[in-house]
């Protein structure tokens, strides 16, 4: 109920900042609503006065904009010949979605076991560190190619991104955790170290570890946007890509105020639980 | 492919993508052989120009049949010139049709016989009929001539097409293509691309990195080649424009031609060739490469690499080379600039750093900024706010008519001083008069020489440092037969009908 | 022993970077156009790269810009996700509420345009520092978000555990309370941060070297030297390209072993 409460709150605001400040930082940028064809030494200076005038002509007040965007009609992509904003979203959705949930929840699973047991064995440990910070080392565009090399989904790809992010906090957390006094006295009095680990490591680092799953929700998304670009997946990361170097503001508008929408909600979700 | 596709609109295609696809689904009034360079018959059988080539007469093909079965004749021409000339449509296919407020006409004839009448006369009037495909009046958007139609499309990662059951091109009695499905992937990373046909997922690289060419040749010894010197040069210029945001002092040094002479005579091209390009690469001369049979200009010779008379060439402008290495102006000012380009390429941001150092080796500071595309673009084409830019073109069309808005001083693409009113100097009223004179005429020696002097102009007054042009490397697995490379756009597939597939 | 050898890495690094002019072979923009994509050798200890120029001097330098400023800027992350956080799970109420509500807005930002801006409104003659300050300043204020929402919740944990009461008690003032028992709980929180942070900054900065921030040719840094090998067949070809990444990684695993405390004290105790 109160986080019903809170989306019905938070969210509409923070969306209409979102909108407005990327609204305003697209259209600020360098490039925008410049056409690669001015360099191109086929059209006379007519033409290129023409394009100009078409691109001045597209060009909305953010007021327009929304009210057309809250009717449902996003437009139409200049990036992806010229097809409908909404009808390339619906194409792509499902790809991406699964990835992120995918990649989070291998990347979290993973984490939080192999983090876990580190605790209790120390080569573990030893092992998840050097993987996770070798995975932080290597630049994206090799563990992409790496991932299809492998032939493996681009949520392989997108998990390496969040796994050793999970993997750091998760460490740290449970090590803290097995730290207290408390953990002590259970231990001593003569409590199996998996139970200690489970039981009072859990209560200690649980909540934490709840608003990260939620926060890395975020960074999932952000993830998903250069490898998708990179291993050519049709996904709805690729189109943001895309749609950004192309300084596409009708595709980049809905796609900003999705990724704002699913990190509200994921972080909203687990404030709660937390 | 390297990208998206921007249209499926022939008329209207500009980018590499939309190009390529439409040319496999449409086809043109004349046909322009890629290998030979010679204009052949297309659906046009027969053509006659009249009135000094203001004007031509073509006769059509008979029989012939869009994708979707309906008949082809005169008034699908029609069409498509009307539509081509529409100023709201600003086809890049249109200028020869246009002058001024002026646009081609058209007159349908018979149903199999029309003309074309210019507003001015055209030089290589068959060179423009071949480029331009020829769409359908009645279902201008589904039916297309050409071999193939767009069976489907993915964006950001297929395209399929599917054969024309009407195409109209016979082989032995059989109807072409002989290949029923091409898939284009559209795939931005070369190095996954190269795995993918090491992989026999893909067929035919359309162009291949020569760093990866080397190691494909290696693997699959014969399925990798290189069809020579392409139509696509790299290239530097200076800012010359006197409306730019650059300091005065730096605007003086790029309009000097000494300057600019003795930043070409410091380049070691050859370096750029070997260390950049594997050695698959060709100096590059003038802005029209050897492999374009026409328009080459022999005997026109690369800059050289010469140190010596570089630093004797700024001596003589008055620039000083003092204790600390570095080289100072008439002023006092040491001699700095920034070099742009745009990020993302690697052989681009190679030939910077060899550039870097050679020029510093005169005393000259060079700093490397990339930009993302469109930044770029606006710095260059609008903005003005840059120094010195290096850039390429890509299959740079092989008829000077493709130059003039490049070329011509007024130009929008006169890149180091677009939009002039008057010619800011001697040479450039020099290069448009010749210019205007290659245009004016459709005498084919006339227009060469006119040509050829532009050439020689643009070599002595080095507005514009040439570097080199990169070979055609492509690979095709050897069960794909009759793959013709050529330098000349669609460089592959001109020929798309004629491929074959055998699976021994 | 372990501590003994992690502090020996960090000061070789330290070493490295400092001494570079001195240490480096080369000049790191040297190009020798002779010998391009040589192996190691005796001349050349890491090879060459495409145009000659010797990796190993150029590692060298790469460590001084890498070292310094990814770290700094991880250090910056920190502050702000310290501020936010803990004034949110302090302050609670509607100051929470926006804080968490501002927290969110910073992470859906495309802030991609924001450097581009930024980029733009630079000189394009920026002296190299300038550009390579900016990037890192920038991307450890973006870059907090996430350790803020973990701070908050720290800090909503520890109010509850009650010991906040208790120390206010025992009369604890308010800048005991501070140090002695808030920080400490944060720490864990803070410290994977700047794990996290850290080379994830080394090699964003190659990225936005791309456009047109960053540090530019033929400046080195550990990010642009990675952010070659975007060819596995080079890497596997040549895998002494990885140097820069397997420094990356050594360091980091000297620094944890360092500011740890968990295996002496926790579980080992």
């Amino acid at each position: 109920m109160r986080v019903a409460a809170r989306l019905l709150v938070r969210l509409p605001v923070t969306l209409l900042f979102v909108g407005l400040f990327g609204w305003l930082l697209v259209r600020l940028a360098p490039g925008f609503g410049v056409d690669e064809r001015e360099i191109d030494s086929r059209f006379s200076a007519e033409s290129i006065a023409a394009l100009q005038a078409e691109q001045g002509a597209t060009a909305e007040t953010p007021l327009s904009y929304a009210r057309r965007f809250l009717q449902g009609d996003f437009g139409t992509s200049q990036t992806f010949g010229n097809i409908p904003i909404a009808q390339l979203i619906q194409e792509r959705w499902a790809l991406t979605t699964t990835s992120v949930v995918v990649a989070l929840m291998a990347a979290w699973v993973l984490s939080i076991v192999w983090a876990g047991l580190g605790a209790l064995w120390r080569p573990l440990d030893w092992s998840g560190s050097v993987v996770s910070f070798s995975l932080l080392a290597l630049p994206s565009g090799l563990v992409a190619v790496g991932v299809f090399l492998i032939g493996a989904p681009v949520a392989l790809g997108i998990a390496a991104a969040v796994f050793p992010v999970a993997f750091r906090y998760t460490r740290q957390l449970v090590f803290d955790a097995m730290s207290q006094p408390c953990i002590f006295a259970a231990a001593a009095r003569g409590v199996s170290r998996i139970s200690v680990l489970v039981r009072h490591a859990r209560a200690l680092a649980g909540p934490q570890l709840i608003s990260l799953i939620g926060a890395s929700a975020a960074m999932a998304v952000g993830a998903a946007i250069p490898m998708e670009a990179i291993c050519d997946s049709p996904g709805l990361g690729q189109l943001a890509w895309k749609a950004a170097l192309a300084r596409d503001l009708p595709t980049l508008m809905p796609l900003i105020l999705l990724i704002a929408t699913v990190i509200q909600v994921a972080n909203i979700a687990a404030e709660a639980r937390a | 492919m390297r990208s998206d596709p921007k249209t499926f609109d022939a008329l209207v295609a500009a980018d590499q993508a939309s190009e390529m696809v439409t040319f496999l689904t449409t086809e043109r009034l004349l046909f322009k052989n890629r290998k030979t360079q010679k204009i052949e018959p297309g659906l046009a059988e027969s053509w006659k120009l009249q009135e000094q080539g203001r004007r031509v007469v073509l006769e059509l093909r008979k029989g012939v049949q869009f994708s979707d079965g309906s008949p082809f004749t005169a008034s699908d021409v029609a069409f498509t010139v009307r539509r081509l000339v529409d100023p709201k449509l600003n086809s890049p296919k249109s200028s020869a049709f246009r002058s001024g407020e002026a646009v081609a006409k058209v007159e349908v004839l018979t149903p199999h016989r029309v003309a074309i009448t210019f507003p001015a006369i055209v030089p290589g009037i068959e060179n423009e009929l071949a480029g331009i495909p020829i769409q359908s009046e009645r279902n201008r958007e589904k039916a297309g001539l050409g071999p193939y139609v767009v069976a489907q499309y993915q964006a950001g990662s297929l395209i399929v097409l599917s054969r024309n059951p009407y195409y109209w091109r016979t082989e032995g009695g059989r109807r072409l293509p002989k290949i029923d499905t091409v898939r284009i992937a559209i795939q931005q990373n070369a190095d996954t691309e190269a795995e993918r046909f090491r992989r026999g997922e893909y067929h035919l690289l359309e162009s291949v990195d020569p760093t990866l060419y080397e190691r494909l040749e290696r693997d699959l010894p014969g399925q990798a080649h290189d069809a020579g010197p392409s139509n696509d040069i790299e290239f530097l210029w200076f800012n010359q424009a006197p409306q730019a945001p650059v300091a005065p002092h730096k605007l003086t040094w790029f309009q000097s031609r000494s300057f600019r002479r003795a930043m070409s005579l410091a380049i070691r091209r050859d370096d750029i060739v070997r260390l950049v390009y594997q050695g698959r690469a060709t100096v590059a001369a003038g802005l029209t490469p050897p492999g374009n049979k026409l328009w080459y200009k022999h005997g026109l010779k690369p800059h050289p690499f010469d140190f010596e008379a570089a630093k004797k060439l700024l001596q003589q402008d008055g620039f000083v080379l003092r204790g600390d290495n570095l080289l100072y102006d008439r002023q006092g000012k040491p001699v700095e600039f920034s070099l742009i380009t745009n990020a993302n390429n690697k052989a681009r941001a190679r030939i910077a750093s060899l550039i870097q150092q050679d020029l510093g080796k005169l005393g000259i500071r060079v700093n490397i900024t990339t930009f993302d595309f469109p930044s770029l673009v606006e710095r260059i084409g609008r903005t003005l706010n840059y120094e010195a830019c290096l850039l390429g073109f890509v299959n740079l069309a092989q008829d000077p008519m493709s130059g003039m808005n490049m070329l011509l001083s007024s130009g929008p693409q006169h890149m180091w001083n677009p939009n002039q009113k008057t010619p800011a100097t001697a040479w450039e009223q020099e290069i448009d008069k010749a210019m205007r004179e290659q245009a004016s005429t459709t005498d084919a020696k006339k227009r060469k020489a006119a040509y050829d002097r532009v050439q020689q102009i643009l070599s002595e007054e080095a507005p514009v440092l040439f570097l080199a042009h990169r070979n055609t490397l492509y690979a095709a697995s050897p069960k794909l037969h009759h793959v013709l490379a050529t330098n000349d756009y669609p460089r592959l597939l001109w020929n798309a009908e004629h491929l074959s597939w055998s699976d021994r | 022993m372990l501590q003994a050898l992690a502090i020996t890495v960090l000061l070789l690094l330290a070493v490295a970077g400092v001494f570079a002019p001195w240490l480096a072979p080369y000049p790191y923009e040297l190009q020798d156009r002779e010998s391009p994509s040589l192996g190691p050798s005796a001349k050349h200890w890491l090879g060459t790269d495409d145009l000659g120029r010797d990796r190993w001097s150029r590692f060298l330098y790469g460590t001084r810009i890498s070292l310094t400023l990814a770290p700094a800027a991880a250090l910056l992350t920190l502050t702000v996700a310290v501020l936010v956080g803990v004034l949110a799970g302090v302050a609670g109420g509607w100051v929470e509420q926006t804080l968490l509500a501002a927290t969110d807005l910073f992470a859906s930002m495309p802030w991609l345009f924001l450097l581009l801006i930024i980029r733009a409104a630079l000189p394009l003659n920026v002296p190299a520092w300038t550009s390579v300050g900016i990037t890192f300043a920038m991307l450890g204020l973006v870059g907090w978000t996430a350790a803020a929402r973990v701070v908050r919740t720290a800090v909503h944990t520890a109010r509850n555990d009650g010991f906040l009461l208790q120390a206010r008690a025992m009369g604890s003032g308010f800048t005991q309370i501070w140090v002695r028992h808030f920080l400490p709980n944060l720490r864990p929180v803070l410290l994977a941060q700047f794990w996290i942070s850290m080379p994830l900054f080394v090699l964003s900065e190659a990225n936005l070297g791309l456009l047109g921030l960053g540090v530019a040719e033929p400046l080195p840094s550990w990010g642009n030297l990675l952010f070659e090998l975007t060819s596995h067949r080079e890497v596997a070809e040549a895998p002494w390209v990885l140097a820069p990444a397997v420094a990356l990684v050594v360091t980091l695993l000297a620094m944890q072993r360092l500011s740890r405390r968990d295996w002496q004290e926790g579980v080992a105790r």
